[in-house]
């Protein structure tokens, strides 16, 4: 922690970071808006379009750390994206923003014991939103991977993926863990192909 | 009785807390096995009627516990499900997150991000493939779920907006 680079960690806020409350705020109506499903979609639409916080990169960056590691993956998105905006109180008031309405509103169902799905108009409704959030996730999927679709290599590991999990129906962490690496090793291949090539030119 | 439960609820979502890979769904066997057939706090009924009733509310899926907390040692045990989910989840991505930092600026991490991305946009698209597949009965789903996907790809259209419609649509019967 000594060393000089040290002192370029984003832990300490820049000044125009944003404070506690709109962090909360943020992460609370992330929450509130994603009846239905789709929370990492509408994490994406409010960090990076709504807001301007995070860059398509850096929240494609912060996913794959949530994904890889144990617990919700939106609660670990929270909890990292939270922390870059504004240390210790960020991470604090994100996990806070999105866990708090979630428990309120699960207290109202299960003490009157019921599970929306029961009311036919309510299920009906919920059916519409989840099919529209199977789109939405679609699109963000394609939002966040414009610039890979266009490589011949990430497409391919795109697709072994979507293959693997969506179609098989393995498990998401034996998958991240195994393809991850070997996307990993390809990219350093590549890179080492381009700038030996680089040399002989 | 009540202490030794309370004990219990936070052993249980406390482990489950950091060894949860992949989310919600992936802690349910184990949550089922020791709520129901091992500690029996309550029927195989009365989970999956909590687990229908976690499923309705929006959020992170995990919370599921809390309502196991509930059914076994009321609002007590509601809030030290959430609290003992919630904590040790936080303490371990934080330090992760914190010595992910110190590898970030290094060559080594472009390497990590721009391998992991392609699996990361994958598993997303299969998120969204797993909910079609299960949320789409018919050509009105399936018109709804491709006009969302255009509709948020080209356009700045505010979801929300979007949603209320394809709520509507739900409604009239037509899905």
């Amino acid at each position: 922690m000594n060393s000089p680079e040290a002192y370029n960690f984003p832990t300490a806020p820049d000044p125009d970071s944003p404070c506690v409350s709109a962090i909360f705020i943020c992460f609370a109506k992330m929450t509130l808006v994603s009846f239905g499903g789709g929370l990492t979609a509408w994490s994406r639409q409010i960090l990076v379009e709504e807001k301007g916080w995070l860059s398509d990169s850096e929240f494609l960056e912060i996913l794959s750390l949530s994904q890889a590691l144990p617990g919700a993956i939106n609660a670990n998105l929270a909890i990292i994206a939270g922390r870059r905006l504004k240390g210790m109180a960020g991470a604090i008031s994100a996990i806070l923003g999105l866990a708090l309405p979630a428990m309120v509103i699960l207290a109202v169902l299960v003490s009157l014991y019921i599970s929306c799905l029961s009311n036919p108009a309510v299920g009906k409704a919920l059916s519409g939103v989840t099919c529209a959030c199977a789109g939405l996730s679609a699109a963000t999927a394609y939002r966040l991977g414009k610039k890979h679709f266009k490589k011949p290599m990430s497409l391919v590991f795109v697709i072994g993926t979507v293959f693997l999990v969506g179609v098989l129906r393995f498990s998401l962490i034996p998958i991240l863990l195994s393809l991850g690496p070997i996307s990993a090793l390809c990219v350093w291949l590549a890179g080492r192909r381009a700038a030996s090539s680089e040399k002989i030119l | 009785m009540k202490d030794n439960a309370i004990f219990q609820i936070a052993r249980l979502c406390s482990s489950l807390s950091i060894m949860a890979f992949g989310g919600g769904k992936s802690m349910i066997p184990d949550l089922h096995k020791e709520a129901v057939t091992d500690l029996k706090w309550m029927s195989e009924e009365r989970f999956v009627d909590l687990f229908a009733i976690s499923q309705t509310a929006p959020g992170p899926s995990t919370l599921f516990v809390s309502l196991i907390g509930y059914q076994t040692a009321g609002w007590t045990g509601f809030l030290v499900a959430a609290l003992a989910l919630l904590l040790p989840e936080f303490i371990l991505v934080y330090a992760i997150s914190v010595s992910w930092d110190s590898i970030r600026k290094k060559p080594i991490s472009h390497i990590i991000t721009e391998g992991v991305a392609p699996v990361t946009i994958g598993l997303l698209l299969s998120g969204a493939l797993v909910v079609a597949t299960s949320s789409i009965h018919g050509a009105g789903g399936v018109v709804v779920a491709v006009a969302a996907f255009f509709i948020f790809s080209l356009t700045k259209i505010n979801p929300l907006f979007v949603m209320g419609i394809a709520a509507l649509t739900g409604l009239t019967g037509w899905m």
